[in-house]
Formats: structure tokens, C-alpha cells, sequence
């Protein structure tokens, strides 16, 4: 016996003290990427015990966690909590460069859809894609994912959002594996319960990751699970949230144990990290609020409108098409464009993640040029009105014609330049070798092969749309009075086809134009068109505010599905103001009908201003009247008891400007935590350090290519984003009455992230609120490729984990 | 509290009951009157459970349901075989009783022979207190079930339909009301185990309460009879999750269709879970209709915006009130509007995928119709022309494309399915006195004409088979013929343990083929002293098998004073505990943990089974730990 002890003895050293703090950088990482887990049902779940075992009911994340490792308690999701943008952040340790699930294209209505596999793996079966369709945009931006700082040949990517490549080795032997093992029990249980194939997959994929820690040369491993974000959004049950917890839990368990047996048991770092929260209640279901419905019907203007899939798709034969992105909803309400949803949809729907939705209108003015300009066409327009409505709509074009001028030709320009990068990349490849060594393959020389192919494609795509789009912008130009007068002119020639315009300013959204009124097109005394009166205008900012539903059996929901309206304002549209609080990057006007509240923006600090009676004067200045300190204004900074600092100090606080880590220390433990900051990194793009323009020796060639990137990523942007009140959503695929996230709700905003092992110190709690943009830098650092300048990644690694002169110490509230 | 998972397609709707145990009382949202708080409503019936002990060392479980201020009903009992001890190890559920569950007398059954006969038959045949009233299920013998249904079928495939359409009709038509009738029973009384609350009600053990609801739920479908019991606990737990799914998506998908619609919708909550759903219009919007067209998607109902009953409505209504902002409130108050609500109809929730709709308060019969040819023309095709989905291949290929398109757009193509959400609503009527007395009977009346089954009894004659039956059951419990029926079923569970599969699968067809009249018991003198070993060896085996199942280290996850005494047992029987593969378990308990105490009684176990069976298992572990340090 004594013997056998001492024979257990370095066997149970080794597991009751798997964590040694140790300064050496972690030899190998290994990530589990789980998608949409809050930190509070987390928290709650490992807190109470189970009556059978006495032991935490998930004893392994207490273990290895909370116990033996080191967790981040008040982690928050850095803009909006929604898992592409929030992905895209955690991945990369760099500002956001996607906005949504899927974005639009304003110019050209391409579809970004980021979330759909199926299209990835058939174009990859095809050896048309490489990566998923966001990895493809932040190669465009020059910016590389967590994994790419491991050589090729040393890391090892599970399935996800953000993935290079696929493993079909991955989904054939999982397939294989299922039906090996299927008993005849087992048989007979999945008959009386329904088939879980798709469970066979990602078995599959943890059985791979087990694997590959045994192999000594890779470095990087991770493994992703949106098991539990299924589970939430379909039920609020508790006990079914609780059997994916618990095996989200036994998951931790064989990766741990088969850490511990690996070859580097003391120096590997295991990591566990959320993309965002969940706003789940067990009393409560989450409400659905139809916005298609709104749009397309007659009080909210009659719009066509565009989604990436369609409503209510399980109930329908064509959802079960995997390869749809663009779903054209025709409202019976249109009027001057009935019967062409198609051509010419007016709105952009995306509605992902559920308690937010981005809106995209067409361009109020493009609207109003289409009504006169199908006015002057119709033959049965009297003669006066004709020509009243020729001479708006030159009028019209005359307006923006400087505007609309610069930017065809700066298009133009970087379509050209686009045209000669495209015939570079294609001489590169006819370069390239047609065959690839084994050697080459292992270290992903094909991959990067095809990857270029797939830029090449991208590339000619985009100079095609855009320049279609540019020829009809130039035609537009090039109308005279005359051609409108004598209706010489087809309107597909001049108002381009399934395109949104430029977005449309704060001004054009509280007068929006959407047909003709009520009494039709009018004259005035000078017998010009009475554009004040011919018009239907509506004010969506008080539209959407004033929202109601009589369907709401849960009053703690309330009746009224939106929080507020995010808007963004110009820094030239609060030039007027004065110097001391003018903003320098912009503003955020987070709308309640006319009022709400403005977050200002200038350079790294940001203030919290209340307004009133905003309003967009004829010379594109956005004016307002301030508002003294209230309860009820956005993100209920005033009466929220949990934001800091208390009593009457937060009114002098929040009458200041404020950096963005002040924000967050000041809304950590409070009902929308981090919102302010993750406001401006949701709604105000940053570019990124591999195109900007301005830097040292650059071609002017590869300056216009950079511009055209950006210009890209500009025009996803979107005129609207809608919050959710808590327990409403803006799902309209399918019913989401489990639980939704994409708000800045704390619910959804607090987020997990934990490690163990390594050097990452036992059984400590960092209590310092952090963000998303935080994780990478950290993760690099404790593996041993640090930045502490900040020069590659766009943050520094978190203080408490790093030694010695890596950024300013954070402090935090407690 | 522990809750309990149901049912997916087969049996979608009992499943709803299943996620609660605890009775809840009178939840405000049951009882749109009770929101207002202008209607007096009556406490929800309760249940209690009372455990008799049963001559030959049993006890009779018997759930009973009671209404304050009214009289007690016994509803639903169960055989707990405790071998005459009191350790709890050796306990087993055995037999199921329903006692609203009349036998058919043979007017009904003669009535079920005929096709296309689709009227609920009379109050059914009186137990007589003498004889032994019939058991729903016996909980040992699960898959008896299945095995005559595989029976039944080839007989009927290979020699009745044979004899032309005559016998095939008759015969088919009996066979079907016969199974339907089986299945309404079962539904039922899975709802009845799911209003248990287990801490107010400490008659069952969560694991016996699980048990008993997965296999009354198993029982409906054709092959849950062969699910063993080793996943019973991932069957409830998957059934729950789908239920609980359900029950959510057809929440907000008819909240979203009435919202649409311009109508109202109250959820009603039964047994703590939403359960039914109710729409209703409101009459003064009837003055200024909606402009678009009615989308009946997903509510089957008729337009009521053209609906000329409506405007002469003088059915149930209520008075909800609704403040400046359109918001329900509770009371009329100050700038409180009071509107007339008229209800339209009501669905079941649990249903999968889509609402299933029970009541049609403008056309009682809707739902009647609805079912009658539904189920018409499935008998037309099987009992009349013959085709079954095994035997033509035109018709299965026919019938899936219509099964999986009507089903994709909403449709409540299955039919276990609509059975279990009409059983439950046929409970939830039965139980629930939180609702306006008014609404209760219309509901109830409509309720009736949903049966289709001339098998089964009427609703009123329920509660007095109740009483009879429980009677009758007690009587012939407490005789010797009780008592010698439990010794066989106690040698019947004897068999089970001792006979591989492939026996015990000829007993079973022996005991078919000859009636009924052959059945194997084994017939040890000693039968007692080990179905006591063979029922603690399966307790512990299987408590062993699930924890070595969910961990690599037992002492992070599992209670090791009990793994150690599950080690125990197994080497205090080690020639029996081969049979429950002992060894090999207690092998892997030694390699999933470094606690010493646990190994030191793997040891000895093991040394126990070496010792007895001449086996080598100690020299066969092999690794020095979980993790192999």
C-alpha cells in the first residue's frame, strides 16, 4: 500500500496543484471559443451544488477555473454584443471592422453574410473560397486573426466563424464515427427522440483538438461551441440552459485531462471566452417585434425591403435553400415602386443577434428624385406640372451635383487604381507553381494560393458593381434639362438599380420622403413644385419611438418593443459649436423621437450630453436644445443606482469628458455597461493601421487601393441602429423566445473569459472591468509574443497579467 | 424541485406537463378574470400522494386528487415492490394503474370494429370488485408491449388482411381504437405524474418519478417499449428540452399571428407552464376593421373581421382593461379603458412546432372535422384499399412528400402528436379550477367532441370508474390472488436479469403465440433473496456506469463515499455482479481517480471477484492514473 502511495503521489501532486504561477510564457494555447454565455448564469450555475455530489453542479469550470485559474468577472463585450462583430474583435485585438451578421453594400446591395457555412463549404469543396466571408474582410484590412501569429504548420482551428479553411477530414470521420457507433439502444433512443447528427460533427472536432495536444509541435489550438447560445435563444427553460452548461462543463473536463496528459501539462494555457452575453429571464419570454412589418406596411412607408433570409424560414419550402442571402419582402403598401421590390428595395434589414437592428434606408433625396423624375415620364402629368417637376429635379441634382461629382471621380480613381492592382495579383499567380509539394501543402502554400485566386475574384466583382453603379451615377450627372424635359431618359439609366445611396443625414431621417402625399404633386404660387407639401414625409426617429404593441401578456416587458435609435452626426454638422465642446470625430445621437441624448467624440474622450428638440437646418447644421440631468434618457445614466459615481458627484461626473476606460469603470456594475465606448466602436469605424492613407512613402496607386477599402467598409454603414427594449427582439426568421443578445444590456454585455495554466495565476479573481479589444493582446502576451507598445494590436494586454511596463496600470472601481 | 423532460413528435404535448412538479396555484395568468382581479376564481385542484402497504412486502402508491371543499379522487397508482425491507436499494416500480381508465364494455367494442365510427362511447364496464382490475403498464415487462405490437402487426399484415376488405376493415379499425385508447391513457397519465410536486408529495423519488414519465411516454410510441433503462434519464431530458422549445416558439408564434392579425392572445398557464394559449377580439374593434386581408397562417380560425356572429356575439365574454398607452392592466382606474373581449379559440402550445388548435369558440365542430377527416382518410387508405408505408413504395414516397410539406408550412400532420395535446387538454380541464366556471364548461364541451374513440368512457362517468376502480384494486391487492401475482411478477424480474436477451426475446414471442397462457418466471425457492442481490447489483451498476460515464476524475465531479459503496456492493456479490460487468467497472473506477480510500476498495473488490469467479481483474488494471502521470 505504501508503495502504491508513493507510486500516486507525484500522479496527485500533479492534479491537485495543476496551476503553478509561473512567469514563463505559455509554451501552447488552447482557446474554447463559446459563443453567447453570460457570465452571470455562469456564475450562478458553478455557485450552486448539486444535491447528488455536494459538489459544484460544474464541478470541472470550478476546478479548473474559478479554483485553479485566473477569471476577468467583469469582462464586457466591446460594441455591440453580437458574435461576428464581437468575434472579429476577440480574434483579432484589433477596433471592429464588421458591424453586423450580414451588411449590405449601400452602392451595390452585396451581401456580407457572415454566418452561413454552407455557401463557404460548397465554394470550398469548389476551390472557390479559402476562408469565411469575415475572414476574407479583415484580410482585406490588412489585419491578421489571434492564429496567424503561430506559424501555419503549428496551429490548430476548429470550425467557426472566423475560419480559414476546412477540415473535411473533420466532417467525414464525424459522420463515420456516429454511424460506427450506433447500438441498437441507441438506435432505438434516437428514433423515439430525433437524430443528432449534427452533434456527431463537433464531437468530432473535440476528438481532434484532444489529438493534436498530443503533438508537441503545435502551438495554437482552439475549438468552438455555439451550443449554448442555440440552447438560450430557442428556450428560457433553466434546466435545458443548465444540460448545455453542464456539457459546456464535462468539455472542460477531457480538455483539461487531456492537457495533463499531454506533452507540456505545466505550460500550456487553457482559455476559456465568451463573444457576448445572453438577455435570458426563466419567468419571461423574449417578444418579437416585427420591423419588416413596420416598413413594408403603409404607416411606415411602404418599403421593399431586403433581409437575409426570409421570415419566418422554417415555415416555408424555400427556407430550406442554404445558399439565400438576399431576401426581397414586397410591401403591398408601395406605392410609386409597386411591383418593383426587386429592382429598386428602399430598405435594408439586419436584424442578427435580435435586440438590435440595423436599418439602411435609400437616401431620402434619391426617393425624391425617383418620384419626380417617374413624374415627368408619365405621359398623363399635366404640362405645368411636368415642367415643375423637370426643373425639381434638376434642381435636385443640381444640389448635390459637386458632391456626387467628387465622389464618382474619386470612385473612379480607385477603380482604376483597383483595375491595375487586380492585373499584378493576377501576373503573381500565373507566377505561381501549378503543383504544390507535400512540404508546401503542410505549410498552407496552396491555401495562400487560392487565397489569391479568391482576391483576384473578389477584386474583379467589386470593380464591376461599383463601376455599374458609377455609370449610373455619371449618367445622372450627365442629364440636362432638356433630356428631362422630353422624358429622354430611362430611370434604371439613372437611378441605379438595388442601390441605397449615400446614408441619409439626421435631417433626412426626420423628413423622410416616401411617395407622393396625400393629395399628390402640388404647385405653389410661382408655379414651381410645392416640395413641402407634395411629399409624404416621414420622421422615423419618432416613428419607431412611438411604437406600441397590444400583444404584450407580460407586463413586465411593457408595450413598447425599442430603447432607442443610435444615429450618427458628422463632425461637420457641430461645427457650429463652441470650441470647448465642439466634437472632433463626430457625434452619436442615441434618439428618443426628437430628444434622447448626443454622445460627442473627440480623440479618446467622449461626453454623455442630454437633448432635446434636435433638428437639421437647411444648411446642414444639426442643432438642438440641451436638457438639464433627467431619469429616462438612453442608457439611464442618470437614475441607474449601479453607475459611478453616486448621488450628486454624477451629475458634475457626466457633465465632463470622459476617456473610454472611465466609462466603463463608471457603468462596470450598471444596467448597460461599457455602452458609451462600445457606442463609438459600433457606429464610428476606425481605420486600420494597413490602410491608412496618410502613411510615409505610399504609391499613390496603393493609397487609392487603401482608399477603396475603406470606402468598402464605409458603405455598410447603416442610417439606423434600433435597440431592443429588454425582452423584445427584432428576429423575424424564426421565434427567439429563450433569450436574445446584440443590446448593450448588462445581460448581454457581460461576458466570460477565463484561463488556467500556464502563466496564468491560481484562483484569481481580476475585478478590473475590461473589454473585448483587451483578450488578444493578453492572450499574445502570456504566450510569449507581447506587445506592449501597442504597435501591432490596437490595446495592450491586461495589467494584472503582465510584469513590468506593459501600459498604465487600470484602475478600476473597486 | 425536480423537473422531468417529454416529449418530442410522437408525443409532443404530454411532454408539457412534464417540465413542472410543483402545482402551482392559481397562477394569475391561467385566468385572464384573475388578472383583473373582478372575478372570484376557485383554487386549482391539488394532489396528494398516499402509500399503502400491500400484502407480500409492496406498496401501493396512489396519487389523488383533490379539490378543496370537494371530494378526494384517486387517479393514478403504482406497485412499489420493496421486497418487504426497508432498504431503498432494492426498491422497484412495478405495475401502473389508471383508474379512469374503464374497461370497454362490448357494445363499445363492437361500435370499434366499425370503420369509420367515430363517436366516444358510453360509461364502459364496471369493475367487479373480485376480479384484478388491469394494469396501464408494468414497468418491468416495458417491452412486452412492443413485442405484441410486432406481433399483432404481422398477424394482421400476414393473415387477417388476407381474408379481403371486410376482416381487414373491422379488424384494422378495432386494432387502431384499441392502441389510440392505450395511448390517450398513457398521455394522461404522464400528465397526472408531472402535477406531482415532489417536496409537498414525497410519494416517489425524482428517479422514480423520471422513470415512471419516460416510460408511460415511451409506451406511445411503437418501439419506446425497447429503450432500455439506461437511458431513460437522456430520453426525458430530450424530450423536456423539445418540449420546453415548443412550448416557447408557439407561444410568440401566436403572439406574433394575433399581433398581426389586430387580435389579442392570453397565455394560460398550467401546472407552471404555459401551456394553452387563448385569442380573443376585442368588440368595439369590430366597428373599424383592419385594412389588409386576414392571414389565417398558423391560427385556423375563419376571418373574424367579416364574421356577422361576432357582432351578434352573446357567447362568453370578458372585460379586460387597457390604460392610456394600450398596456393591459389589471383594474379600471382612471383614463383605464374597459373593453368587451370576445374569445375566439384556443390552442395547445406544446404541440410541435406549430399551435394546435382545440377550440373554435364560433364553430365547435371545426376541430371535430378537421380530425374526423383527417383520420378518415387515413382509414380509407388502410383499411380499405390495403397500402401501408412498408408494403408500397408509390404510397410511402407519396405519403412523406406530403407529410414533410404540409408539415414545413404548419401543419399538424402528426398524429401522436394531436392525440397527446388532446389528452392533455382533457387533464388540464380535469384538474384546473382556477378558471371562470363559465369558460371551464364550454371548454369542456367542446373538449368532448375532440374524442373520437368509442372505446373510450365518457367524461362524467370518469370520476365514478375511479372510485370503483381503486376499490376494486385495494380488494385484490389485499387477497391472496394479489399476493401471488406479485411473487410473478417478482419471478418475471428474476428472468429478465438472469437470461440474455436473446431468451428472453423467444419468451416473449412463446408468450404471444400461445396467448397469453405460456409465460416464463424463473422459480428459484430462493427468488427473493435474489432479485434483493440482482435489483442492488443493477442499482449500483448502472449508478457506477453513469458517473464513470461524465468524468475523467471522479473526486472533481462525483460524491466518492458513494462510488466507494457502489464498489462494495459489487464485490459483496461477486459471482452475481459479473453479470453487471463488476470487473470491468471497477477497473475504471480504479483508473479514474487517484483517491486512495476509493482505490483500496477497488482493490479489494476486485480481489473479492478473483477470489470467487478464479479471474486475474486485479492483475489486469493497467495505468497509473486518469492522466496517466
Amino acid at each position: 500500500m505504501r508503495r502504491l502511495l508513493l507510486f500516486l503521489l507525484p500522479g496527485v501532486l500533479a492534479w491537485c496543484a495543476p496551476v503553478s504561477f509561473a512567469a514563463e510564457p505559455a509554451r501552447r494555447v488552447v482557446i474554447l471559443k463559446v459563443d453567447g454565455l453570460p457570465q452571470w448564469s455562469l456564475d450562478r450555475a458553478v455557485a450552486e451544488r448539486d444535491a447528488r455530489t455536494g459538489k459544484s453542479s460544474l464541478p470541472w469550470i470550478d476546478y479548473v477555473f474559478y479554483q485553479h485559474g485566473t477569471r476577468f468577472s467583469r469582462f464586457f463585450v466591446r460594441g455591440i454584443s453580437l458574435s461576428t462583430p464581437s468575434w472579429s474583435i476577440l480574434d483579432t485585438g484589433r477596433h471592429m471592422m464588421i458591424r453586423g451578421n450580414v451588411e449590405f453594400d449601400r452602392y451595390t446591395l452585396r451581401p456580407y453574410d457572415y454566418l452561413n457555412f454552407f455557401p463557404f463549404y460548397v465554394g470550398y469543396a469548389r476551390k472557390q473560397t479559402v476562408d469565411m466571408p469575415s475572414v476574407e474582410v479583415i484580410d482585406d484590412c490588412g489585419i491578421p486573426l489571434l492564429a496567424d501569429h503561430f506559424p501555419y504548420a503549428q496551429r490548430y482551428q476548429g470550425m467557426q466563424l472566423f475560419q480559414r479553411g476546412v477540415s473535411w477530414t473533420t466532417l467525414r470521420r464525424g459522420v463515420e464515427h456516429k454511424i460506427r457507433s450506433l447500438t441498437f439502444g441507441l438506435v432505438l433512443e434516437e428514433v423515439n427522440t430525433g437524430f443528432e447528427l449534427g452533434a456527431a460533427v463537433t464531437t468530432q472536432a473535440e476528438r481532434e483538438l484532444i489529438r493534436e495536444l498530443s503533438d508537441p509541435d503545435v502551438r495554437y489550438l482552439d475549438y468552438f461551441t455555439g451550443e449554448f447560445d442555440h440552447v438560450a435563444h430557442g428556450t428560457r427553460e433553466r434546466l435545458a440552459q443548465r444540460r448545455s452548461l453542464e456539457e459546456l462543463d464535462a468539455l472542460v473536463g477531457r480538455v483539461w485531462s487531456a492537457i495533463r496528459r499531454s506533452p507540456f501539462p505545466d505550460q500550456t494555457l487553457l482559455v476559456m471566452v465568451s463573444d457576448h452575453g445572453m438577455n435570458t429571464d426563466e419567468k419571461l419570454y423574449s417578444q418579437g417585434f416585427n420591423l419588416v412589418d413596420v416598413f413594408t406596411g403603409p404607416a411606415g412607408g411602404g418599403h421593399h425591403v431586403v433581409t437575409n433570409r426570409y421570415p419566418l424560414q422554417n415555415f416555408k419550402l424555400k427556407g430550406l435553400d442554404p445558399f439565400v442571402n438576399t431576401v426581397f419582402t414586397a410591401s403591398p403598401a408601395a406605392t410609386y415602386l409597386r411591383d418593383q421590390s426587386k429592382e429598386y428595395p428602399t430598405v435594408t434589414l439586419d436584424l442578427d443577434g435580435n435586440e438590435r437592428a440595423a436599418v439602411s434606408l435609400r437616401n431620402s433625396d434619391l426617393n425624391q428624385l425617383h418620384l419626380l423624375l417617374t413624374g415627368v415620364k408619365d405621359r398623363e402629368t399635366g404640362a405645368l406640372l411636368h415642367s415643375a417637376m423637370a426643373n425639381a429635379a434638376m434642381e435636385l441634382i443640381d444640389r448635390h451635383r459637386v458632391e456626387w461629382q467628387r465622389k464618382a471621380d474619386e470612385l473612379e480613381q480607385e477603380l482604376v487604381a483597383v483595375g491595375h492592382a487586380r492585373q499584378r495579383l493576377e501576373d503573381e499567380i500565373a507566377a505561381l507553381p501549378r503543383s504544390w509539394s507535400k512540404q508546401q501543402v503542410e505549410n498552407g502554400e496552396d491555401k495562400q494560393e487560392r487565397r489569391k485566386r479568391v482576391r483576384l475574384g473578389e477584386m474583379d466583382s467589386n470593380e464591376k458593381s461599383y463601376a455599374a453603379y458609377l455609370h449610373t451615377l455619371r449618367m445622372l450627372l450627365a442629364l440636362t434639362p432638356a433630356q428631362v424635359t422630353e422624358r429622354a431618359f430611362h430611370i434604371p439609366d439613372v437611378i441605379a438599380p438595388r442601390a441605397m445611396g449615400d446614408l441619409n443625414r439626421p435631417g433626412q431621417l426626420q423628413n423622410y420622403v416616401v411617395g407622393w402625399g396625400e393629395r399628390g404633386p402640388l404647385l405653389d404660387a410661382n408655379g414651381d413644385l410645392d416640395s413641402s407639401a407634395s411629399f409624404r414625409r416621414i420622421d422615423y426617429l419618432q416613428l419607431l419611438d412611438g411604437l406600441r404593441v397590444r400583444n404584450a401578456p407580460q407586463p413586465e416587458a411593457g408595450n413598447r418593443p425599442i430603447d432607442f435609435v443610435a444615429v450618427v452626426i458628422p463632425p461637420s454638422a457641430l461645427a457650429w459649436m463652441p470650441e470647448g465642446e465642439r466634437p472632433i470625430d463626430g457625434a452619436i445621437w442615441l434618439a428618443q423621437g426628437r430628444g434622447g441624448a448626443l454622445l460627442l467624440v473627440r480623440g479618446d474622450r467622449l461626453r454623455y450630453l442630454p437633448v432635446a428638440n434636435l433638428r437639421e437646418t437647411s444648411e446642414g447644421e444639426v442643432r438642438f436644445d440641451p436638457q438639464p440631468w433627467r431619469a429616462g434618457l438612453p442608457l439611464e445614466v442618470f437614475e441607474d443606482p449601479s453607475f459611478h459615481p453616486l448621488g450628486a458627484e454624477r451629475e458634475r461626473w457626466l457633465a465632463g469628458w470622459h476617456t473610454e476606460e472611465e466609462w466603463l469603470d463608471a457603468s462596470a456594475e450598471g444596467r448597460y455597461p461599457n455602452a458609451v465606448p462600445s457606442l463609438r466602436e459600433q457606429l464610428l469605424l476606425t481605420t486600420p493601421k494597413a490602410l491608412r492613407d496618410d502613411a510615409p512613402n505610399l504609391a499613390e496607386e496603393e493609397r487609392l487601393v487603401r482608399r477603396f477599402q475603406m470606402r468598402t467598409r464605409r458603405l455598410v454603414a447603416t442610417d439606423l441602429l434600433v435597440f431592443a427594449r429588454s425582452q423584445w427582439n427584432f428576429n423575424v426568421r424564426n421565434p427567439n423566445p429563450g433569450g436574445n443578445h446584440g443590446s448593450l444590456l448588462r445581460r448581454s454585455m457581460h461576458s466570460v473569459w477565463m484561463m488556467s495554466g500556464g502563466p496564468a495565476p491560481q484562483g484569481m479573481d481580476v475585478r478590473t472591468p475590461y473589454d473585448s479589444l483587451r483578450f488578444a493582446p493578453t492572450i499574445l502576451h502570456l504566450s510569449g509574443q507581447g506587445d506592449c507598445q501597442g504597435e501591432v494590436l490596437d490595446a495592450l494586454p491586461v495589467t494584472e497579467l503582465t510584469h513590468q511596463g506593459c501600459g498604465p496600470a487600470r484602475t478600476g472601481i473597486d | 424541485m425536480r423537473q422531468h423532460y417529454f416529449c418530442r413528435s410522437p408525443f409532443a404535448a404530454v411532454l408539457m406537463l412534464a417540465s413542472v412538479c410543483v402545482i402551482r396555484g392559481a397562477d394569475l395568468r391561467s385566468n385572464p378574470a384573475s388578472l383583473m382581479g373582478s372575478k372570484p376564481t376557485l383554487p386549482a385542484a391539488e394532489l396528494r400522494v398516499e402509500t399503502l402497504p400491500v400484502a407480500g412486502g409492496a406498496e401501493l402508491v396512489t396519487l389523488i386528487r383533490r379539490v378543496p371543499g370537494g371530494p378526494e379522487l384517486p387517479v393514478l397508482s403504482v406497485v412499489r415492490d420493496t421486497l418487504g425491507d426497508v432498504d431503498p436499494r432494492n426498491d422497484r416500480l412495478s405495475e401502473v394503474y389508471f383508474h379512469t381508465y374503464a374497461a370497454p364494455s362490448i357494445w363499445q367494442k363492437a361500435f370499434s370494429t366499425v370503420p369509420f365510427f367515430y363517436w366516444r362511447g358510453g360509461p364502459g364496464k364496471s369493475d367487479n370488485p373480485q376480479r384484478r382490475p388491469k394494469a396501464l403498464l408494468d414497468l418491468n415487462n416495458a417491452d412486452g408491449p412492443a413485442w405484441e405490437g410486432v406481433v399483432w402487426a404481422g398477424f394482421q399484415r400476414l393473415v387477417l388482411d388476407g381474408f379481403g376488405t371486410p376482416v381487414r376493415a373491422t379488424t384494422r379499425s378495432y386494432a387502431g381504437n384499441k392502441s389510440d385508447l392505450r395511448n390517450t391513457q398513457m398521455f394522461r397519465a404522464a400528465g397526472v405524474v408531472n402535477r406531482m410536486d415532489d417536496e409537498d408529495t414525497p410519494g416517489l423519488s425524482d428517479g422514480e418519478q423520471e422513470q415512471l414519465l419516460a416510460r408511460l411516454l415511451l409506451a406511445t410510441s411503437a418501439t419506446g417499449g425497447w429503450v432500455s433503462d439506461s437511458s431513460l434519464n437522456r430520453v426525458s431530458v430530450k424530450k423536456q428540452a423539445a418540449l420546453a422549445y415548443s412550448r416557447g416558439q408557439n407561444w410568440e408564434l401566436l403572439r406574433q399571428r394575433a399581433e398581426a392579425e389586430s387580435l389579442y392572445f392570453s397565455p394560460i398557464n398550467y401546472a407552471g407552464s404555459d401551456s394553452f394559449g387563448m385569442l380573443w377580439i376585442a368588440k368595439p374593434d369590430l366597428e373599424t376593421p383592419p385594412r389588409r386581408a386576414f392571414s389565417n397562417q398558423f391560427l385556423a380560425i375563419a376571418d373574424p373581421w367579416n364574421d356577422e356572429r361576432l357582432k351578434r356575439w352573446n357567447g362568453y365574454t370578458e372585460t379586460w382593461y387597457f390604460d392610456g398607452s394600450g398596456a393591459r392592466v389589471p383594474a379600471a382606474g382612471e383614463g383605464i379603458q374597459a373593453r368587451e373581449m370576445i374569445p375566439l379559440a384556443l390552442y395547445a402550445l406544446e404541440h410541435p412546432r406549430v399551435p394546435l388548435r382545440l377550440v373554435d369558440f364560433r364553430d365547435e365542430n371545426a376541430p371535430r372535422r378537421r380530425e374526423i377527416f383527417k383520420r378518415s382518410t387515413r382509414d380509407l387508405i388502410t383499411q380499405f384499399a390495403g397500402w401501408s408505408r412498408f408494403t408500397n413504395w408509390y404510397y410511402f414516397a407519396g405519403h412523406s412528400a406530403w407529410f414533410f410539406v404540409t408539415g414545413r408550412r404548419g401543419g399538424a400532420v402528426d398524429r401522436n402528436s394531436r392525440q397527446s395535446a388532446y389528452s392533455l387538454f382533457r387533464t388540464f380541464l380535469w384538474f384546473d379550477e382556477s378558471m371562470d366556471p363559465r369558460l371551464r364548461e364550454e371548454l369542456r364541451r367542446r373538449e368532448s367532441l375532440l374524442n373520437l374513440n368509442p372505446l373510450d368512457t365518457k367524461e362524467l362517468s370518469e370520476e365514478m370508474v375511479a372510485r370503483r376502480h381503486y376499490d376494486a384494486l385495494l380488494a385484490w391487492l389485499g387477497s391472496p390472488d394479489g399476493e401471488k401475482h406479485l411473487n410473478n411478477l417478482r419471478r418475471a424480474e428474476l428472468t429478465r436479469y438472469r437470461h440474455s436477451a436473446k431468451t428472453q426475446a423467444l419468451y416473449q414471442v412463446l408468450s404471444i403465440a400461445s396467448l397469453g397462457m405460456y409465460r416464463h418466471r424463473d422459480s428459484s425457492p430462493h427468488f427473493l433473496e435474489q432479485l434483493d442481490v440482482e435489483r442492488k447489483l443493477s442499482q449500483q451498476a448502472a449508478f457506477l456506469d453513469r458517473t464513470l460515464c461524465s468524468t475523467q476524475l471522479l473526486e472533481i465531479t462525483a460524491d466518492l463515499n458513494a462510488v466507494r459503496q457502489a464498489v462494495e456492493v459489487l464485490g459483496q456479490y461477486p459471482r452475481e455482479a459479473r453479470r453487471w460487468n463488476g470487473a470491468k467497472l471497477i477497473r475504471r473506477v480504479y483508473g479514474t481517480t487517484f483517491d486512495s480510500d476509493t482505490r483500496n476498495t477497488c482493490l479489494l473488490a476486485l480481489g473479492a471477484i478473483d477470489k470467487a469467479t478464479g479471474t486475474h481483474e486485479v492483475l489486469a488494471l493497467n495505468g497509473p492514473g486518469p492522466a496517466g502521470e
